[in-house]
């Protein structure tokens, strides 16, 4: 027994002499990164511009506690330089707290940078495991360090919103993991939520928030063009990422229905034809109501029935419009390639593979679209038409 | 030879349950019934039998169970019988009890079985020279001074607790079990004090083995004296370097009896209300008495908590420490920032807030046990939670959600319904949450592991502590996480030996597993009308 004792408390002291804290690290001295923008300096001998945000949590328990500060609950700092752990490095150097980059949840690319290349951001990002790969990537207009700098009204800082917006449901979301699939694989092009500023008219002097416009077009790891309006919207069809969303189309001049979408279901077939590729986009949506400028009886069946060949229309314009801008740039990006892939293994390994992209610009889309409105709502007809006897 | 065989039939009546004895008459010799009586009670220490002569000669015994009998009554009606002057003299029974015994509620029978019954229930028999009836006489005690269980309260079940006095806790047991098979073997200990122990437990259920080196164990004890049941845990455990218990403590004569009907051995003490179970395994300290009362989904989920909340109150603060200090990574982001945000002005590294609050929490727990009942429980908890709860996060000494860990483990201890389990929870935390602090969740996994094998390597009389968990006995399982409904615990546990395993009928399990627990099917009306009328 006093053996034993002793064995126990000679490996407890043991222990003790190990080098046991090194790694520690109180909360109160690690600095946890927000979001990081990078960017392309102008500057030949820098060339690119890392910049941080960084929560204060002594401001934002200011913040959550009693009322707030004038003081921002964040800090923002940039630093050029040609390397980027160099330029992490010298950020570090006057940051008096460890910067910890497992909570980085939103990354966000300059548009400079993004025309010319964001496959330079992977490595480091990739390597180092404490980087989460499942962090958002956004692509912004203009620097991204501007971003970082915007006071939003809802979150405590801006890297919140943008996470925000980039997650919301109707949005085709990217994560880094995401985005460096689509670049690196043939056969499929990245499409990465873009962003931007906007001034709100009414909230004030120079209000700014950033709005969600679209989405960055890319081929390879670069810029290209941008899908905006319709065009969004028919790349979200052809991404088979449908959620609730709403249609505006007119159903006479000037009189407009809105359709909230609730199913829908793609399907994308290529097959092969003498002249080239034909793909074949199949689409079935259902939708409903939810608003009626027009003075039609909804449950007239004609009525309905042009409501449905109408949405028809618009649903295949914003699709021809994404398609357009998808052959125009040579980007498949809805992974037309990686299907056939999967189907035709060696007739895409030994002509389609090297090619693709030229391919696909001349591929025939051929598409063919279901719609179906379930639901007209609570009222027939607008509730400003006048009685007729 | 012949002779003997005969005699040796008469002294040792074979039988499992009483109501095996119905068909074993009362014999009409004074002596032979005194032979068998003492045999069939052998070690048990609470039995009485005293013989005495009426005055015209004529044998007589009675027989009753100390505790449960008033023996002042007894005793006249003794002397009555023993001084009365004979006029007649008595021809049958009947004559006897109407000419000479003043007792009211009396009753004959004339077997072992009914006689048996009535004296396990405190009723006083009298055995007659060449009578083969036996007298019943109540001379109960109208009831026992007991106590409310004050450690162990539950919500369903008796309320009642053992008291200091041996003979009463003898007797509440008795009262539990009415079988001449529930042994009391009195043994005296300590040099000085004397101490009665008594030891029970059922002769036809308990493992000879273990009941061997119980008893073995206690004759070697030598020491001056023995004042509670823990002098005699810590003198007979197998291994005393745990903070485990390895042996339960409880006040309850329920969850005694229940113990002792699974095998094992309860010690109790005179003068301590803490009644002693041995060999112990680790489910008990997570099993309370009302689990086997209340409903068993609603047990499920209690058991499931308590399960849960006992892995919880002991990894709790120490994770709270690694993750603070080590693993950042693995909060939730606005988490983080909300407790980054109230750590921000915190002089102390996380582990020194921790354990300071565990230190206070356990001396504000120490205190409101030592504080006297004048002074009363509020001024500890007023103090505790101001000085605890706000005062200190005001102060900026400690963080809100060091508190919130905190508290929440020290309520979640309280979940374990054994308080000797509890302790061993306690103790434990520190070390882990040392641990935590120099090498983070790799610590607190090594730690663990540490405690899981140290556990799986304790014995309490040779059971595994761990059992049935490790080694696994399947069967056992149905009295752990869950309990299983009363009619599927057909047999006792495997994991403590015992003689006889089986502990209830099988058509109970058949007809529950058959037919979805529904036991009494509707008989069809007809039948049951014809069933009155004849009644």
């Amino acid at each position: 027994m006093i053996m034993l004792m002793r064995k126990i408390c000679f490996s407890l002291f043991i222990l003790l002499l190990l080098t046991g804290c090194w790694d520690r690290n109180e909360v109160n001295d690690i600095a946890i990164v927000a979001a990081t923008g990078f960017d392309m300096e102008d500057s030949e001998d820098q060339k690119y511009r890392v910049s941080f945000q960084i929560p204060l949590p002594g401001e934002l328990a200011g913040r959550i506690g009693q009322g707030s500060g004038d003081a921002k609950a964040y800090y923002v700092d940039s630093e050029a330089g040609n390397i980027l752990i160099d330029i992490d490095d010298t950020i570090q150097s006057r940051i008096s707290r460890k910067l910890t980059f497992s909570h980085r949840r939103v990354i966000l690319i300059g548009e400079k940078l993004a025309k010319d290349g964001i496959g330079v951001i992977f490595d480091p990002l990739a390597r180092i495991p404490q980087n989460r790969m499942s962090a958002n990537i956004v692509v912004v207009t203009g620097k991204a360090y501007s971003y970082l700098n915007i006071d939003p009204s809802f979150e405590s800082f801006s890297g919140e919103t943008m996470r925000e917006l980039a997650q919301s449901q109707n949005v085709y979301t990217q994560t880094l993991k995401d985005a460096v699939m689509s670049i690196n694989h043939p056969g499929i092009e990245a499409a990465i939520p873009m962003m931007t500023l906007k001034t709100i008219e009414g909230a004030g002097e120079d209000k700014v928030e950033i709005e969600l416009n679209g989405y960055a077009q890319f081929k390879e790891d670069k810029l290209v063009g941008t899908y905006e309006g319709d065009a969004a919207q028919g790349l979200l069809w052809l991404k088979k990422n449908i959620f609730p969303n709403n249609t505006t189309f007119a159903i006479e001049d000037n009189l407009y229905v809105v359709v909230n979408n609730q199913k829908a279901n793609t399907t994308i077939h290529p097959t092969f034809t003498d002249e080239g590729i034909d793909i074949n986009v199949k689409l079935s949506v259902e939708s409903s109501v939810v608003e009626n400028t027009s003075l039609r009886n909804l449950f007239d069946k004609h009525n309905l029935e042009l409501l449905e060949t109408k949405l028809k229309t618009q649903i295949e314009k914003q699709i021809n419009q994404t398609i357009a801008s998808m052959q125009e740039k040579g980007t498949d990006t809805i992974g037309v390639g990686v299907i056939l892939h999967r189907k035709h293994h060696l007739l895409w390994n030994e002509k389609y593979k090297y090619n693709w992209s030229e391919y696909f610009s001349n591929a025939t889309f051929n598409i063919e679209l279901d719609t179906k409105i379930t639901n007209i709502g609570f009222i027939s007809e607008n509730l400003s038409k006048e009685e007729q006897p | 030879m012949l002779n003997k065989r005969r005699k040796s039939k008469k002294e040792y009546v074979d039988y499992e349950f009483l109501s095996d004895l119905k068909n074993q008459p009362i014999l009409s010799s004074v002596e032979e019934n005194d032979t068998i009586l003492s045999n069939m009670f052998a070690d048990c220490v609470d039995f009485v039998n005293k013989k005495f002569q009426l005055k015209n000669g004529t044998q007589a015994m009675a027989t009753y169970i100390d505790g449960l009998t008033s023996s002042d009554h007894l005793e006249k009606l003794i002397s009555l019988l023993m001084l009365i002057e004979e006029d007649k003299p008595i021809q049958t029974l009947q004559q006897f009890i109407s000419q000479r015994i003043p007792s009211t509620q009396l009753k004959s029978f004339d077997n072992y079985g009914e006689m048996l019954v009535n004296m396990l229930s405190g009723d006083v028999c009298i055995f007659l020279e060449s009578q083969k009836e036996v007298i019943i006489i109540d001379y109960k005690f109208p009831n026992l001074p007991l106590q409310e269980p004050q450690n162990e309260s539950g919500i369903r079940g008796p309320r009642e607790a053992f008291v200091e006095n041996l003979r009463l806790k003898t007797s509440t047991l008795r009262r539990k079990i009415k079988t001449p098979h529930l042994k009391m073997k009195n043994m005296v200990i300590g040099k000085h004090s004397n101490t009665n122990i008594v030891l029970s437990y059922m002769d036809n259920i308990a493992d000879k083995s273990i009941l061997k080196e119980v008893i073995r164990r206690i004759e070697k004890i030598e020491i001056d004296a023995i004042f509670d049941s823990g002098y005699i845990e810590e003198l007979i455990m197998d291994s005393n370097v745990t903070p485990f218990p390895l042996a339960m403590v409880t006040e309850r004569p329920d969850t005694t009896a229940a113990c002792l009907l699974e095998g094992r051995i309860a010690i109790m003490v005179d003068g301590s209300p803490s009644v002693m179970i041995v060999p112990m395994t680790f489910n008990m300290v997570l099993n309370a008495s009302d689990d086997y009362y209340e409903p068993y989904m609603y047990v499920a989920m209690k058991r499931f908590l308590r399960y849960f909340f006992f892995g919880f109150a002991l990894v709790t603060p120490s994770l709270y420490v690694a993750i603070i200090t080590f693993h950042q990574d693995l909060m939730p982001t606005t988490l983080l920032l909300s407790i980054a945000s109230s750590r921000e002005f915190i002089p102390f590294p996380a582990v020194l807030e921790v354990l300071l609050m565990e230190i206070v929490f356990e001396v504000l727990r120490e205190a409101s046990i030592r504080i006297p009942k004048t002074i009363g429980q509020t001024a500890v908890s007023i103090l505790g939670a101001l000085v605890v709860g706000q005062a200190a996060v005001e102060a900026g000494i400690v963080s809100a959600p060091v508190v919130i860990v905190v508290s929440i483990t020290g309520i979640s201890a309280l979940l374990v319904p054994q308080f000797n389990g509890a302790v061993a929870l306690r103790i434990l935390r520190f070390p882990l949450i040392i641990f935590a602090s120099m090498f983070g969740i790799i610590g607190i996994i090594f730690f663990i592991m540490i405690i899981i094998g140290h556990m799986a390597s304790l014995r309490s009389f040779g059971v595994p502590y761990l059992a049935p968990f490790t080694p696994l006995t399947w069967s056992d399982l149905k009295d752990t996480f869950v309990r299983a409904p009363w009619p599927l615990m057909r047999k006792r546990p495997h994991m403590i030996p015992n003689q006889d395993e089986i502990r209830e009928s099988k058509t109970l399990e058949q007809i529950y597993l058959h037919h979805g627990g529904q036991k009494n099917k509707p008989s069809p009306p007809s039948s049951s009308s014809k069933e009155d009328d004849s009644s």
